[in-house]
């Protein structure tokens, strides 16, 4: 699919243009969702997280300025949805998504590779939110610690503080399971 | 994605880091955000100091590690169901942009029926087209007027 440029469609898009609001759902949906799916754990969630950061976006982008990129934005309104649907649940309920679980006759390999994301993702999972966020977008959406910073509307210095302290925790969380050799 | 925005280091030429600081640092290096100076110190420190040097180590793997996790699978269907929750939600709670169209059309109501009750004002207040035709009715007939002139 041909790479549209975000200015023009959201430019557009604030015209009341929904065919060009729908090339940015296209080009940043799977992003989005990888990356509310990596903070809530669950497909089901992430989904509808997915579907209604959507239409929070298009509801509220008369009030999108450009000031930061339009991704930047957008996550934004991801993380915050994620954030508010944590808040309604009890924190027993979120942690299960990530518990490892059983073989399931799988080959070794498979099966080692799964346990190895289980046991990763349940770590990440103990992270407290803001930490596990922060991480979240410096790992896997390559994000510098200033881009961090508008995300989750922090100074680069808390983004700093948030991400040693994630790694440190990470470290202690993964520890048995290094000693262990499974990660 | 990177951009600029490094955290501004503490150091100085020749910097001397004790573990402590330089265990602190270790992120910021290991995302290169340091600047290049603290970098530079923070590397010295490592060359000298296993113990630091084993956490970096460490460190690195686990980022490694995480860098490592499969993308999470996208639902095929995640873009269309998307787009068809956008248009449904459109059309039954129209977005600002309808909002603004309504409001320019009840705009263009009030000015049109503004304008038609001034005319309407206008008309009456000039003695209104039912006189002008009682006066012309008043008028005597060419056959009066000139039978009468006669």
């Amino acid at each position: 699919m041909e790479e549209h440029n975000d200015q023009e469609l959201v430019r557009s898009a604030q015209g009341g243009d929904l065919a060009a609001f729908e090339v940015l759902v296209r080009q940043h949906g799977p992003a989005l969702y990888a990356f509310i799916y990596r903070l809530v754990g669950d497909p089901v969630d992430a989904e509808e997280l997915t579907q209604e950061a959507w239409v929070k976006a298009w509801r509220s982008l008369r009030g999108f300025k450009g000031k930061s990129e339009f991704k930047t934005w957008l996550f934004k309104i991801g993380m915050n949805l994620t954030f508010n649907l944590k808040k309604r649940r009890k924190p027993t309920e979120e942690l299960t998504e990530f518990l490892p679980g059983s073989s399931n006759n799988e080959p070794v390999t498979v099966f080692e590779q799964k346990r190895r994301e289980e046991v990763v993702k349940a770590a990440l999972a103990q992270l407290p939110p803001d930490q596990r966020t922060a991480l979240v977008l410096n790992i896997y959406e390559g994000m510098s610690y200033q881009e961090i910073a508008q995300v989750m509307g922090r100074s680069v210095r808390a983004v700093d503080a948030l991400l040693f302290r994630a790694k440190a925790n990470l470290r202690q969380l993964l520890l048995p399971a290094r000693r262990k050799g499974i990660v | 994605m990177k951009t600029a925005g490094k955290v501004q280091g503490k150091g100085s030429n020749n910097m001397k880091m004790n573990c402590a600081k330089v265990k602190r640092m270790l992120s910021l290096v290991l995302d290169g955000e340091a600047p290049a100076e603290l970098r530079a110190a923070v590397e010295d420190h490592l060359e000298r100091c296993a113990e630091c040097r084993n956490e970096f180590q460490e460190l690195n793997e686990i980022k490694a590690l995480l860098q490592s996790m499969p993308c999470p699978e996208i639902p095929s269907y995640l873009t269309a169901r998307t787009l068809a929750r956008l248009r449904e939600k459109e059309s039954a709670h129209p977005g600002f942009i309808p909002v603004l169209w309504r409001i320019a059309a009840a705009l263009l109501i009030a000015v049109g029926l503004g304008l038609g009750v001034v005319i309407g004002q206008g008309l009456a207040g000039n003695g209104g087209t039912g006189d002008e035709i009682a006066t012309l009715n008043a008028e005597p007939t060419l056959e009066e007027f000139w039978g009468g002139g006669r």
